[in-house]
């Protein structure tokens, strides 16, 4: 956006930094994936069409932006957007952590996998 | 009329203009989860899904609700008032250390080559490279994933930390006040 408006130039993207910066994810509490696993499921089934409807009809899906995020509908036309996949491989992941340990910003490597469960995406998703 | 076929019609006439209000009335059955947004274009799955009846055609209603700030999220979500929440790989790393009792069940996405965001720069400033970033004063949030990004782009340059100006917490919230930030010349960069 700031781009957009000549303010500014990017000297390096996330994506230059740490190749594949992972943003954030969708989780629910251990107990309400025990009592409502048929619920998550369909969840993860809407979400993973919803990949695919913003990968294949990248301007139809941008033009629901501006009704949630309050950004003027010409930036949300511009604006990247992240590479959607549902299932990060855990390496990455991995990888990422590793360097928040190195740095101090943690004190050790934690095993992520037990945060971690794709079971409930749809077939082929992960 | 008779008193019953009068029942009838009023009931009738509410029940009617309610049905696409009230999801069960409309036939509309399905089962409804609360799940957290941020108002951030980095939501368009979820934005998508809502408004193009992809939840619905999965067989579930998704209701949407924006609450700031992860902490508020998860204590939301760990009380049981929302049920989907959403959080960065760096704070689930946290959490992992505590064992707090929640999955990750998918992520929303990762940078890539036509990413924008990044280190963002005034558009006539001296900094070309992460190579000549000494003394490069930068503003950010200061959550762990913007500190790492900050520290792996000096480490790129050949920089430590003590060569850069981090401006922890310094990341304003909206894209005019960075704007001004930068023309102002009060800071030379933002992580954004």
């Amino acid at each position: 956006m700031l781009e957009a408006h000549g303010a500014s130039r990017i000297l390096a993207s996330f994506h230059d930094i740490v190749p594949h910066w992972v943003f954030t994810g969708m989780y629910f509490t251990d107990d309400f994936l025990a009592e409502n696993p048929d619920i998550v499921r369909k969840f993860l089934v809407g979400l993973v069409k919803s990949f695919d409807f913003v990968t294949n009809h990248e301007m139809e899906a941008r033009k629901h932006l501006p009704k949630y995020t309050k950004v003027p509908e010409d930036m949300c036309m511009i604006c990247a957007l992240r590479e959607l996949q549902p299932a990060e491989p855990l390496s990455r992941l991995e990888d990422q952590h590793r360097l928040m340990v190195r740095y101090g910003f943690m004190k050790e490597m934690q095993d992520i996998s037990t945060m971690i469960d794709y079971s409930y995406l749809p077939e082929g998703s992960h | 009329m008779s008193v019953v076929k009068k029942l009838c019609t009023i009931l009738c006439m509410i029940a009617i203009p309610c049905m696409g209000t009230f999801p069960a009335l409309a036939g509309n059955d399905l089962p409804t989860i609360t799940v957290i947004h941020s108002r951030t274009i980095d939501n368009i799955a979820l934005y998508v899904g809502v408004e193009e009846g992809l939840f619905e055609e999965a067989g579930i209603n998704v209701k949407l609700m924006y609450v700031k700030g992860e902490q508020n999220i998860l204590a939301g979500v760990l009380r049981g008032d929302i049920d989907a929440g959403e959080i960065s790989l760096s704070s689930l790393c946290k959490l992992a250390e505590k064992k707090i009792p929640i999955k990750l069940v998918s992520w929303l996405g990762h940078a890539h080559a036509k990413t924008k965001c990044g280190i963002h720069i005034g558009k006539d400033s001296k900094y070309k490279t992460l190579k000549d970033i000494k003394g490069l004063r930068i503003a950010t949030s200061g959550s762990l994933a913007a500190k790492t990004l900050v520290r792996r782009a000096a480490e790129l340059g050949g920089y430590e930390m003590k060569d850069i100006r981090p401006l922890w917490g310094g990341r304003p919230d909206n894209p005019m006040q960075h704007e001004a930030a930068l023309r102002s010349g009060g800071i030379d960069a933002f992580i954004v």
